[in-house]
């Protein structure tokens, strides 16, 4: 039932990497449907590779006018749909903002990126007014060190904290094997130590952030049964 | 990543669960498209305006009359064939095909 959405107007800030790090961890256990709505297809560039599972299918044929009918054919087959837009502020996006049940805002520690945020976080507000519903947004921060905490990341905290916007405690930290998987195929896990370092402390990170989106999934399938 | 637990709060359910399994496929609620739409533009979230397509500014009427046919003709007949395509309102190569017509028709 799920749908979720990566949502940034500005690209490079991690959307298809944080998509597919967290369909892959939803692979193992689930079927999951990708709607790659970026021109570029990056997802079903990846998806033609070798190791790409099959519990993953990608929908790409996607236009502002069967959006909504590609949507709702994919949830109504698979539990989760992860939806990646462009990286521009286009009428799509705004849709798959307003068809999820969590928007993920990836967020590169930089000011620039931070402007680019707010400007997704004021969309999903948008559509909350005109849905009148409640739409579950959580920041990502991306491409963040394992050694240092920048000053800029720590001041981002800060005013994401102040003006309530939730944030992941998981950081998809800058591992060369996030890189990797786009460029050898299929998943972490199939990634080997000869071919990037450390590509288990990958695993690990990306188990955590799939952990954390379920946590909240798992929240709002409580709150509407209860 | 090490934190300390949390104690209040709704139960957050544990960390580590990384079990998908519970999820069911079912249908979406889909928005007013209108309203949908519009809530993209009042945002900034619409399309650059589109540029002009072929056709948009000239006017394409297409007629299959793609051959030429060069006569030589005495001006007389030249101008008595205007005349005539005049005086029915049609364009020249109109006549030439009703001439035709006629033409068979008779036969």
């Amino acid at each position: 039932m799920p749908v979720i959405t990566m949502s940034s107007p500005k690209g490079g800030a991690g959307k298809t990497t944080s998509l597919a790090v967290l369909a892959t961890q939803l692979a193992k256990t689930a079927r999951v449907a990708i709607i790659d709505a970026d021109k570029n297809h990056p997802i079903v560039t990846w998806s033609e590779q070798p190791g790409f599972p099959e519990n993953i299918e990608v929908i790409s044929d996607i236009t502002e006018e069967n959006f909504w009918d590609r949507l709702d054919d994919a949830a109504r087959r698979v539990p989760f749909v992860l939806i990646d837009p462009e990286g521009t502020a286009n009428v799509i996006s705004s849709h798959a903002i307003s068809a999820a049940d969590l928007v993920v805002i990836p967020l590169q520690a930089s000011q620039l990126d931070a402007d680019q945020a707010q400007r997704a976080i004021r969309q999903v507000a948008n559509q909350e007014r005109s849905s009148r519903r409640k739409i579950a947004t959580r920041i990502l921060f991306t491409k963040t060190s394992t050694a240092i905490q920048t000053r800029t990341l720590k001041h981002l905290k800060a005013e994401l904290a102040e003006a309530g916007v939730a944030c992941f405690e998981t950081q998809l930290v800058d591992r060369e094997a996030f890189r990797a998987m786009f460029s050898f195929g299929g998943t972490l896990e199939l990634l080997d130590s000869r071919q990037v370092s450390s590509p288990e402390k990958a695993v690990a990170n990306a188990r955590a952030f799939a952990a954390e989106v379920l946590q909240v999934l798992k929240g709002q399938e409580r709150e509407r049964t209860t | 990543m090490n934190e300390r637990r949390k104690t209040f709060g709704a139960d957050p359910g544990p960390a580590d669960d990384v079990d998908a399994g519970d999820f069911q496929p079912a249908p979406i609620r889909r928005p007013d498209p209108v309203v949908a739409r519009r809530v993209a533009v009042e945002g900034g979230y619409a399309d650059p305006a589109p540029t002009l397509a072929p056709g948009d500014t000239q006017r394409r009427h297409r007629t299959g009359r793609t051959a030429q046919l060069n006569l030589k003709v005495t001006p007389e007949n030249r101008a008595r064939f205007a005349d005539m395509a005049d005086a029915a309102g049609v364009s020249m190569n109109v006549l030439f095909e009703q001439a035709l017509q006629a033409l068979e028709d008779r036969e």
